[in-house]
Order: structure tokens, then sequence, then C-alpha cells
């Protein structure tokens, strides 16, 4: 029987499917955090350095320019030490033909001893240029009264400064750009977000607009620099130039690593579809069998009902329920199961009432047997390979649902999922910034994990269903 | 023929018993949850709030103020019926509806800026007619038509598409065709070429053209990119439905007979397979259209479509208790009117029922 399944074209294509979707998701629960959801995914502090809404970086190989990588430089001690001033010297090869997107500097575990020291910031350029991005850093909180020795600083949170928002390195990278021969205000700097321009590229014109710089390639050396008192010290520091290209999926507008939510996004979808389908599938099988076998009034109800159910429009239900009961993934799952058994009652009551008229049940009675014996021994057998079929057809819908009601906003907060991807991305204006990246992988992967077990119910089908075997 | 009307009766009888059912369990899942106190609080309060602010710009002593401002709180209350509990206020709702009274919505208003429901739904309801139901009747009756072939002709290459495409529709959101389309046909060009081939959504561009007949050219501009999506979504599911019934009654005793008599091969079809097929193809077909009503919710939010299906949506997100029960109502309403008129049609079409 598994060889007449697997034989099948759309039996093989199916599993393959559900296989490689399961094991993915037991690599991401054995690997992630079960709280990945609210501690990372929703925090966009996590997310500070990765580059904005940018596409992922195998884009490269289809477009005719190259795009800058994501650019990452950690350092736990000092490059040059002399008396009380030490350097960290960061060098970061541009190659590229369009911009960064951004620079962030980051630091933490500041530890001084008397005054809070200066720290700074300055690029060597290739053509020999040089910019200093800020002079000091007045985001270092003073000693307070009474504090002892040595005063520490940054220790929970990282010092972050962005600097295409940072209000000094914009005035400074201004000044630059009339150096360069660009007349820019600080406010056009800072709105068209202009300073990777002023700093990675050379003018071709004087024109105060991104497209008036062309990317300077070659060696940029940062240079950082802390001038105290000589035992303070830097724990970690960090320069992160932001790509405009990242990792395997791109990232979103909080700079979100798409490929970390889409791959949570694996075991969430099979586990909501899973529970749903096995619960309804469950009740639906229960109330078909005792719909078809006891008969008369019971019947008429249990039919009338699931009928209405199978045919009243669901989805405004769905949504007032979820919307009136609360986004948790609980309530999703139930209100889920409680609209979705009808419709397998009704097709396991007339498979039941085929069986029921046969003379193994009719044999079953004449001997004495209960009514709750011949369905567990003589109805429930027969039907149930079909039921499991319709289980596993009932799990595409309830990921769809799940995925409906998650781009209506509808979604458990604390969990990613793919519905809610495409929910912040239509929001967020994905559509209008052509972010296909963020459109199309979480859309493509809930209609993918549909289509995997609507095949599998397809090769399934003629297997458990002798009547329906195709010619 | 007695007993036929008697049929028709019970029929009618248990249709009305599940309208009503359906409002009953409304009505219930809002009381007891506590929702219908909840929205009315928030009304009350926003209503108390408002009154107190204009007492205090006319600059009234405070004590006046406090006294005047729990008057008309206590008077609101009553006024709104937040002063009995549910299962008092709800069966009134609940008569009215019946009677078709759908009353007026709290916070949502028409776009002439009518509170009455029956005018929300006025303006809604022809958008969403012209989205929705023209949609489904148009891949309808593509489907059913390229099914009534294909079910004649199994396991030709066309029979093994639609096979394809039937299962795609199971697994095809509508929404997300929709997303992707206008990712892809209508700010693709404009951002990669400056060219506007699709709009990215609405009914009509703004401003709308003054010319009737550039009028109904823009909508239909506006309508293309849906249509499409739903054409892709849906086309599929009605061929391979039509193709298995048609398949499964020309599989039928009876239908050999025929063909063994000798009749001639477009009489089998027309007399014996196409008849029995049509009334479970016409079941889908006017139960479809009756859903369709309700809209598309989330495709109608992403085309930003200004339906019946945003309608509900808006009812919902903005806690207009009378709103939406007044449309899950109407929704209901449609869908029995619907399903009687089937019966009807079964009793027209089916002479074993006919006989019976």
């Amino acid at each position: 029987m598994i060889r007449e399944f697997l034989k099948s074209p759309s039996g093989l294509a199916g599993t393959i499917i559900l296989v490689t979707f399961s094991l993915i998701s037991i690599f991401v629960v054995m690997t992630f955090p079960l709280d990945y959801g609210t501690k990372y995914w929703s925090n966009p502090k996590y997310w500070e350095d990765y580059p904005k809404l940018v596409p992922p970086a195998w884009y490269n190989y289809f477009v005719p320019y190259k795009l800058p990588q994501h650019f990452v430089k950690d350092l736990t001690s000092p490059t040059e030490k002399e008396e009380n001033v030490k350097r960290w010297v960061v060098e970061y090869d541009f190659d590229a033909d369009k911009f960064p997107t951004g620079i962030v500097f980051k630091y933490s575990n500041l530890t001084f001893y008397s005054d809070v020291p200066v720290i700074s910031l300055k690029v060597k350029r290739p053509d020999g240029k040089e910019v200093v991005l800020f002079d000091y850093d007045g985001g270092i909180p003073p000693p307070r009264s009474g504090e002892e020795t040595p005063y520490v600083r940054f220790v929970e949170n990282p010092r972050t400064i962005i600097l295409i928002s940072d209000p000094q390195a914009i005035r400074r990278a201004t000044v630059f750009a009339e150096e360069l021969g660009v007349g820019c205000t600080t406010a056009e700097v800072r709105d068209a977000a202009l300073l990777p321009y002023i700093v990675f590229g050379t003018p071709i014109s004087d024109k105060c607009a991104a497209e008036s710089f062309k990317p300077l390639r070659g060696r940029y050396i940062f240079e950082v620099e802390m001038v105290g008192d000589p035992r303070d010290e830097i724990g970690l520091l960090r320069l992160v130039v932001q790509g405009a290209v990242y990792g395997a999926m791109g990232t979103d507008y909080l700079g979100r690593d798409l490929a970390q939510g889409l791959l949570f996004g694996f075991p969430v979808a099979l586990f909501i579809g899973g529970v749903v389908a096995l619960l309804a599938t469950l009740i639906g099988l229960a109330l078909g069998i005792i719909s078809g076998y006891i008969g008369g009034k019971i019947d008429e109800a249990i039919q009338r009902f699931a009928d209405v159910l199978n045919n009243l429009p669901l989805l405004p239900l769905l949504i007032l329920f979820v919307f009136v009961l609360g986004r948790s993934l609980f309530n999703i799952i139930l209100v889920l199961v409680v609209f979705g058994w009808a419709g397998t009652t009704i097709i396991v009551r007339s498979m039941v009432l085929s069986i029921k008229t046969s003379q193994f049940v009719e044999a079953a009675k004449l001997a004495g047997a209960s009514h709750w014996w011949i369905m567990r021994k003589h109805i429930l057998p027969p039907v149930l390979p079909y039921a499991f079929a319709l289980m596993i057809f009932a799990i595409p819908g309830a990921i769809l649902s799940e995925a409906s009601l998650s781009f209506l906003g509808l979604g458990d907060p604390s969990i990613p999922t793919w519905g809610q991807i495409l929910q912040q991305a239509f929001d967020n204006g994905a559509l209008q910034n052509f972010a296909w990246w963020w459109i199309l992988t979480p859309g493509f992967l809930i209609v993918i994990t549909a289509i995997g077990f609507v095949l599998v119910f397809f090769a399934l089908e003629p297997i458990v269903n002798p009547r329906l075997k195709r010619q | 023929m007695a007993s036929l009307a008697k049929t028709l009766l019970v029929k009618a009888i248990t249709l009305v018993v599940v309208l009503i059912g359906v409002l009953v369990l409304l009505a219930v899942i809002m009381g007891a949850t506590g929702l219908s106190d909840k929205m009315l609080n928030s009304i009350l309060t926003s209503e108390v709030q408002e009154y107190k602010q204009q007492l205090l710009r006319q600059g009234k002593d405070i004590a006046a103020i406090e006294k005047a401002v729990e008057e008309f709180k206590k008077e609101r209350a009553a006024a709104l019926g937040i002063d009995r509990p549910w299962y008092e206020r709800m069966p009134q709702l609940i008569y009215r509806l019946l009677v078709l009274d759908l009353g007026n919505s709290r916070t949502l208003q028409s776009s002439w800026g009518s509170n009455k429901i029956a005018d929300l739904i006025l303006d809604r309801l022809p958008n969403t007619i012209i989205l929705t139901t023209t949609g489904i009747l148009f891949t309808a009756l593509v489907g059913i038509w390229m099914g009534l072939y294909i079910g004649a002709n199994i396991g030709s290459r066309a029979d093994r598409v639609v096979s394809i495409l039937s299962a795609a529709s199971y697994a095809l959101p509508l929404w997300f065709v929709g997303l992707v389309l206008i990712l892809v046909l209508a700010y693709g060009p404009k951002i990669l070429w400056g060219v506007q081939i699709f709009p990215p959504g609405g009914m009509v561009s703004t401003p709308p053209p003054k010319e009737p007949l550039a009028y109904v050219l823009d909508v239909m501009w506006h309508l293309s990119l849906p249509l499409f999506a739903s054409f892709i979504v849906f086309f599929g599911s009605w061929a391979y439905t039509t193709r298995n019934i048609v398949f499964s009654v020309s599989q039928e005793d009876f239908v050999n007979f025929a063909r063994a008599k000798g009749l001639p091969e477009d009489m089998v079809r027309n007399r014996y397979i196409l008849r029995p097929s049509l009334p479970p193809i016409l079941t889908s077909l006017i139960l479809s259209l009756a859903g369709s009503i309700s809209g598309y919710i989330i495709t109608e939010r992403v085309f930003n479509w200004p339906g019946m299906g945003s309608l509900f949506y808006s009812a919902i997100t903005a806690l207009d208790e009378p709103v939406i029960f007044a449309l899950t109502y109407v929704f209901t309403l449609v869908y029995i009117i619907a399903r009687f008129i089937l019966e009807i049609l079964y009793v027209l079409l089916d002479p074993r029922i006919r006989l019976s």
C-alpha cells in the first residue's frame, strides 16, 4: 500500500515536501528558544544593527550591478595603545556598485576611572580624505555622586550610535559634503539618509541628492579613538557597515532577518494545521458515525447543523470569534476546530449509511451486540482510513485559515507566523517599495505547505476509497 | 401535490429555525463573553467624557458638573440598555432584525454620512456585487463549461492540467494571489520601468472620470486584477468538481444501458449524463453566489475595495455591534433564501423528488 502510494507522482512529491518541512520544523524546535517570538522577533532593539528592508544576499547573482554585503567587525582589545590614548582600527573593503545602507557603531562594558573618556570615530577614505563622524560621545552617563571607581557603563545594553540618524554624525557629514562640493542642509542629509553616500562616494554633480554620488571603491579605515585615563577600557566594540543585501531571505522594515522568522513559521504552521485537523476530524468522525448509525432525530439535527456550518461563509465568523476571544494560539485553534468538523461528519455519515446495511452488521445485531460495540468494531474500522485521508485534507485548510486570520492582524502576537509576516509586509509598505522578498517567500511557503498536504491527499484518496480509483 | 407543498413547507420552517438559531447563537456568544457589555461601556464612557468636556467649557462649577454628568450617565446607560443584563437586551435586537428593521450603526457611516445600517449596506453591496458576484459567476461558468467537456474526455491532457489546477485552488489563498498580482503587475512595472499597467487597488481612479463611459471603463480597469486573481484560484476547482460529477454519473448503469440500447451519443450525453449532473452543480453555483454577498473580507482589503467584506471587518474592529448583527443576519438570510430556491429547483429538475 505504501509502495502504491509512493508510486503516484503526487504522492511522492507531496511526501518529499512534507518530509522536508517536518525535518526543518524539528531542526527549528531543537535550535530556536521557545520564547523566540517575544524575546527576539518582536523586539526591535535586537535588530538595530541589521540593514532595513534589503533583499537577500543571492539577489546579487540576478542583477547586473553588485550590492554591498553586510559587514560586521567585533573587537575585544584595542589595536594600538599609547599612554592615555587607545585606538581600534577596522578595515573595510568596499567594492560594490551601490551604497551601503548605514553605519552603526556599538560598544559595551565601558570602564573609566576619572573623567568620562572622549570617544571619537573617523574614516580614512581610499582617496586620502578623512571624515570625522563624531569627536566625542555625549551619551555616556557621568559618574554619580558617591559612585566608586571604576565606573562601569553599558553592561546590559550596549551603547549604540546609528550614524544615519545621529545629529552629530549628520552635521559632520554635511560639512564633509560641502568639502566635496555638494551643498546640503543637515535636514536634507537626515531625511534622505544621505550619510552613507557622502562617506562612501565621490560627487558627480553638486545637487544634494543620492544620485549625485558614485561609489568610491577601495579600502576604508575606520578609527575609533578613546582619550582618557590609561586604565580606561572598552569590553567589546562593534562596527557595522549595513549592507544593501542580507542573509538568505533579506530583512524587513525593522531589519529583522526574515530567514529566522520564516524558519520559525515552519513548526508553527505544521502544529496549528496538525492539531486543528486532528481534533476536527475526531469530532467529525464521532458525530458522523453517531449520525449515520443511530439515525432518526439525532441524525437530522446533526446533519442540519453540519450542513449550515459547511455552507455558511465561515471567515466572518472566525474573525469575529478570534476578535472576541482574544488573539492567542489557543483561541485560534479552538475556533478553527469548532467550525471545522462539519465536512468530515457529512462524508463519514454517508459511508456509515452504506456500511450499516451490510450483512456483518446485521449479523452482529442478531448476535446481540450493543450499539457501542458495533460502532467500534464494525463501523469505525472501515471508515478510519478515509477519515485519515480527510484529516490530511483538513490540514491545508487550517493552515490557510490561520494565515488569513494572521493577515488580518488577528494572529498570536507572541509567535511569528508566515501570515503575520505577510500582514506586516502589507501594512508597512512592502508593495509600495517592491519588497518582493518580504511578500513572496512567506506566501509561497504557505502555499507549498498546503500543496504538500493536498498532493498527499490526492494520492491517498483512491487507495483508501477504492470506489474513486482513477482510470 | 399536497405532499410536495408540505415538504417545501417543512424545509422552509427548518430554514427559518436555522436563521433564528444563528442569531441566538451570535447573541449568546456576544453576551456571555461580555463583549456586548464591553462595547456598550466604551461607547458610554466616550459619550460621558464628551458631555463633561462640554460642561467644563461652559465654565460651570465642579459640583454641579459632577451631578449633571452623573445624571447624564444614568440616562444614557438606560438608553443604551446597559443597565440591563444582555439576555434581556438581546431578544429585542433579534426581534427587530427578524422584522427587517436593521437599525442604526453606532460609529460606521455610509459614504454620504448616514448612520442607517440599511444605507451602509446599500452603499457597499453594489461594489461587492461588481467584484465578488461577477467574479464567481464568470469563473464558475467558464469552469463548468470546461468541466463538462473534460468529464467526457477523462485522461486527456486538458484533464490532467485541470487536476493540477484544482489542487492549486485548494492551496492558493485568493488574497495572496491578489498580493502577488499587485506586486508583479501593478507596482513592479511602475517602480522598475515607470509605467502603470494595472492599478494597485481601489475601485475608481481619484479623481473619478466624469463621463459615464469613461467611468465604467475605469472601474473595469480596477476590476481586472481582482477578477484575474479569482479566476486563477477558483477556475480549477469548478472545472474539477464538474468533471467529477459528470464522470461519476457517466459510470452509472443507466448510462451504460442507454448506450447499449444504441441511443445516439448526443442523446446519451444530454439526457442521461448532463441532466442528473445538473442539481449538484447548480447547488454549488447558487450557494457560492449567495455567499458572495458577504464579499471577500481579506481580498477586498488587499485590493482596497469598498465592499461588504471590508464593511464587516470595519464593524468588527470598530466594535459596532448593531452592524455586526445586521450583517450576520443579512448574510444568513441570503444563504437561507438561496437554500429555499434550491429546494424548489430540485423539485423542478429531479423527477424522483417531484413524483415521490
